[in-house]
């Protein structure tokens, strides 16, 4: 376990590699100019655990959710995902793949209602189809299907009140609220949260992540979540990267990453 | 006596409000629901006219064995057009043809221009593309009036009169309405399914919706095709309207800005709004038009100034005093209000 | 130059240095505003009104044209671009309109400014009937038989392509000491580069941007009378001209202010010499084809390096010329 994080030769990923991870980084860099935001980063996410990346400000976790999900291309290093090479890949082609993010600040579709904006993260509505739209016919089964699981959603988020609400409309907490739930309305396998339940009241983030522990166990979905608020996460996660200056400084269960005086040294610091 | 006086401006004014609704609706379409800044519309119209002026006179001809070569050289365009009318009398079979052809051809340039045109910049921030189709299209309406092969240059060329049967100008105007109620219908339809929520959703955050899983760069260069194969019916109708056109009559101000500026004032992602929109500015446009001589007694210039000034501050003082527009925008309502009361309702007992 | 002729070369110098000015001020204010303005060209073409009209009532004629016009242009043109980011960009940024609404702004405004152009047009006719001066106010020749003239390589030529190149260096030299010497400069760098935190450290950006919005108009102005002693005067001058002036500002890197200027001078000389030398080369009449080149420069930049040349490595350079930098072009995703 000790040598993990020193990257593995790539040729010899395919045979080595464990059943159970989905989600892999190697040597991962990316740098801005100067700066290098994520310097060497390799991660392995097991399917079926939720998976937690911590580290102080600016360390460099945003930008790695960002080269994972297909919006930076790295500099160095590659991302496999289900054991195809993701890195490079667009957006929507790596979603297609199963694997959906979400964004630190949220990003809603502000002139679209709560619903709408549910309705929309739904994948392969045929009324999408410039053609088919026109046919009501051919999507109106499946749209009422949608608006019924996006209803369920809502509710379990307390959102389903200001359903016909612009998103503008709503509130910091409940803009990150709506913007977990259109994720998990996505269906996807894989989950990249960049910090979930920031601005979130502590009742309602507990129920957020027990939520998540339920969709890990009950459908084996795969979550790789950025937090800061660790009093509230720690408990339901499966292991912990942390990250400072760019770099893996720890890994382990929760217990033991928080407790390495590494990653207390650099939250000091940091 | 009173209705034939009349009569051309009334012809002219529903002319102009259906070809203007119609490619209003299109820039609506794609500017308003899918937020592609469209400067470069004109060129799409332009198109359209480019085809009926110099590729389907070509079909006309061989169907009735009249020779257009030289179709483009305006000395010989009048003989040959000549011909081609004095033949075409009686033919309704050719005219039917015609017409038909030069619908499917100007809406396939159209679509092919929309997507070479917004190649360069499809990719990039708004604004790019915005600068580089409004470059395209000056370049598009440069050619048309510097060459003669593309539509017989400052001369411009004429076009067959397909509507013998009756006053060709009544005729194109009703089906200029009719094309436009069409349009409206059509787009209608289309802004009320997923595909009308989905445009909105990436004009709102264009990273959110490809972070979702959405091809923004395939659906972008889809709805700008659909919406350039509209605009070029314009063209079409345009040309058979005044039976013939140069590449002069599409410029930048009345085939992009007044668009733009009946969809900024009646409301963006609303055709209900457009439509509003497109009344309150042809409407004056005609008024103007019909009692120019009258304001030129009253100011010492030409009123066509006037009225560039006043819709330019038009648009301004709406996108100070209330940018979403007349008839703002609504929810894509793809199922009905009660039915989705219904599931929430469903939801809520469970 | 290999078959150039010196007048076309100096004509050219004159034309490309215009555009060199315009482009420079197109990406000023974009830096501050991140909206392309699409009246910058018409806005020019009010200096080649000033110039018109100086040259009409004062009769001037020779250097006195320059002396007397490039003042009253800069300041004229610079106030009515002021006014454009103080009465309407501001105001509309203020209240939360979009880059799209913003854009169509500019677009309306150039059309305003056209139909002001026309009418101050009809009214300079009749003040130019009522003095007997014998100038067009539509479709007036370039006033080359008004410019001073001088000796050059043995021929006898007008000054206009060196008075605007040495302008253009001048604005270039000014522009740079203005931004990197001068506390003002500092603080309009910082203003754009980072409103929020110049806020903070007491800039008043809404200010700097002002200024920005002035020198860019004033020198739009400047290149509108350069534009009058060589092309044809004519209120629609800048329906056109405008797709020169983006093509330099794309060319260069529309966030890098002297990379915008470079280009806007590559932009100038292309579109002279391109077809100039495409019609030896396919042996066909390729004038008119002009803006094709230009077309073409935008549609391979943004193709290939959508930051312009700024963006392209030079890292030595860079740190030299601050503003000569590609940030803000956002290429997303793919
Ligand atoms: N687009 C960008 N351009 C330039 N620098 C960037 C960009 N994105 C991130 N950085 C820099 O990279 C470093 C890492 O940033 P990142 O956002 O990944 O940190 P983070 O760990 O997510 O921080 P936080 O906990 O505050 O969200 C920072 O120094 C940041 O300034
Ligand atoms: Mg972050």
């Amino acid at each position: 376990m000790a040598s993990l994080s020193e990257p593995r030769p790539a040729m010899m990923l395919e045979e080595e590699k464990e059943e159970d991870v989905v989600l892999e980084t190697s040597s991962v860099r990316k740098t801005f100019g100067g700066v290098v935001a994520v310097d060497d980063v390799s991660i392995q996410v097991k399917k079926g655990t939720i998976t937690m990346i911590i580290g102080p400000n600016g360390s460099g976790k945003t930008t790695l959710i960002n080269v994972i999900s297909g919006f930076y291309l790295p500099d160095r290093g590659r991302v496999y995902y289900k054991n195809i090479d993701i890195t490079g890949m667009p957006p929507h082609k790596i979603f297609e793949l199963g694997l959906v993010r979400t964004f630190q600040i949220p990003r809603l579709f502000h002139n679209l209602t709560v619903l709408e904006n549910m309705l929309v993260a739904y994948p392969g509505n045929p009324g999408e189809n410039i053609g088919v739209s026109l046919a009501k016919k051919r999507w109106l089964k499946v749209e009422e299907e949608v608006v019924e699981k996006a209803f369920r959603l809502l509710k379990f988020f307390n959102l389903d009140h200001l359903w016909d609400s612009p998103a503008s409309n709503l509130s910091g907490g409940q803009m990150k609220l709506l913007d977990v739930a259109r994720t998990l309305m996505s269906g996807a396998e894989t989950m990249l949260m960049d910090e979930p339940i920031a601005g979130v009241n502590p009742a309602l983030a507990h129920e957020i992540f027990s939520y998540l522990v339920k969709l890990k166990n009950e459908m084996k979905i795969t979550f790789l979540i950025i937090e800061h608020r660790l009093e509230i996460a720690t408990r339901y996660v499966d292991w912990v990267y942390a990250m400072a200056r760019g770099r893996i400084i720890s890994q382990g269960k929760p217990k033991q990453v928080l407790e390495d005086p590494l990653v207390i040294e650099s939250y000091l610091e940091g | 006596m009173i209705l034939e006086q009349y009569l051309p401006i009334i012809i002219g004014t529903i002319f102009y409000i259906s070809t203007y609704l119609i490619v209003t609706l299109s820039l609506n379409l794609e500017a308003g629901y899918a937020g592609i800044p469209d400067f470069g519309k004109m060129m799409f119209v332009a198109v359209g006219a480019y085809v009926t002026l110099n590729l389907v006179p070509r079909v006309t001809g061989y169907l009735l064995g009249v020779d257009t070569t030289g179709l483009t050289d305006s000395n010989k365009n009048i003989r040959i057009m000549e011909e081609i009318n004095s033949r075409l009398v009686g033919r309704y079979d050719v005219a039917a043809v015609t017409f038909i052809v030069s619908i499917v051809l100007a809406m396939g340039v159209g679509a092919l221009f929309g997507y070479l045109a917004s190649r360069p910049a499809i990719r990039l921030r708004g604004d790019f593309l915005a600068i580089s189709l409004l470059a395209i299209a000056e370049i598009v309406r440069q050619m048309g009036i510097h060459t003669d092969f593309i539509a017989g240059g400052e001369m411009g060329l004429y076009a067959p009169n397909i509507f013998f049967w009756y006053r060709h100008d009544v005729v194109v105007a009703l089906l200029s309405l009719a094309l436009a109620v069409a349009t409206f219908l059509l787009l209608e339809r289309m802004a009320n399914s997923p595909l009308g929520r989905l445009l909105r959703a990436i004009r709102d955050d264009e990273d959110a919706a490809k972070a979702l899983g959405k091809d923004v760069t395939k659906i972008r260069t889809r709805i700008i095709m659909l919406s350039s194969a509209i605009a070029a019916l314009v063209g079409v109708l345009a040309v058979y309207y005044s039976l013939g056109g140069t590449a002069k009559d599409f410029d930048r101000v009345t085939w992009t800005f007044w668009p733009w500026a009946m969809m900024i004032a009646g409301g963006m992602a609303n055709n209900v709004g457009v439509l509003v929109g497109t009344l309150l500015i042809v409407i004056p446009h005609q008024l103007i038009f019909m009692y120019k001589h009258a304001i030129a007694s009253y100011v010492p210039f030409d009123p066509a100034w006037l009225e560039k000034i006043l819709v330019g501050m038009v648009v301004i003082i709406i996108l100070y005093v209330r940018p979403q527009g007349l008839v703002p925008e609504k929810p894509s309502r793809t199922i009905s209000y009660v039915r989705v009361r219904d599931f929430l309702e469903q939801a809520e007992k469970e | 130059m290999i078959g150039i002729s010196t007048i076309f070369f100096l004509e050219t110098l004159a034309y490309a240095s215009t555009l060199a000015l315009l482009s420079l001020g197109l990406s000023l204010t974009y830096t501050t505003t991140r909206v392309p303005n699409f009246a910058h060209a018409t806005i020019a073409s009010i200096g080649t009104y000033v110039l018109l009209t100086v040259v009409g009532l004062m009769r001037l004629r020779g250097l006195n044209i320059y002396l007397y016009s490039i003042p009253a242009a800069f300041i004229t043109v610079g106030i009515i671009t002021l006014l454009q980011y103080v009465l309407v960009l501001k105001p509309l940024a203020d209240r939360g309109n979009g880059l799209i609404g913003l854009m169509i702004s500019t677009l309306a405004l150039d059309i305003i400014l056209m139909g002001v152009i026309n009418i101050y047009a009809d009214f300079l006719l009749q003040t130019f009937k009522a003095k007997k001066v014998k100038l067009q106010v539509r479709d007036q020749p370039a006033l080359r038989s008004y410019d001073a003239r001088i000796e050059l390589f043995g021929q006898n030529v007008n000054v206009s392509g060196l008075v605007a190149f040495a302008t253009l260096i001048a604005v270039a030299i000014l522009l740079w000491l203005l931004l990197n010497k001068t506390k003002t400069g500092i603080a309009m760098r910082a203003a754009i580069e980072n409103p929020a935190l110049a806020e903070v450290l007491g800039v008043n950006v809404n200010r700097m941007y002002m200024l920005a919005w002035f020198l860019a108009g004033g020198l739009a102005g400047v290149g509108g009378v350069f534009m009058g002693m060589v092309q044809k005067i004519s209120p629609a001058m800048g329906a056109l001209l405008i797709v020169s002036v983006f093509a330099g500002s794309i060319a260069g890197g529309i966030t890098s202010v002297f990379g915008s200027m470079l280009g806007g001078l590559l932009v100038g000389f292309a579109e002279n010499f391109g077809p100039y030398y495409s019609s030896l080369l396919l042996n066909m009449d390729m004038t008119g084809y002009d803006k094709m080149f230009s077309l073409g420069i935008i549609v391979v930049v943004l193709l290939l390096v959508p930051g312009g040349l700024a963006s392209l490595d030079l890292s030595g350079l860079k740190k030299r010329l601050p503003l000569l930098r590609a940030g803000g072009v956002e290429v997303s995703g793919e």
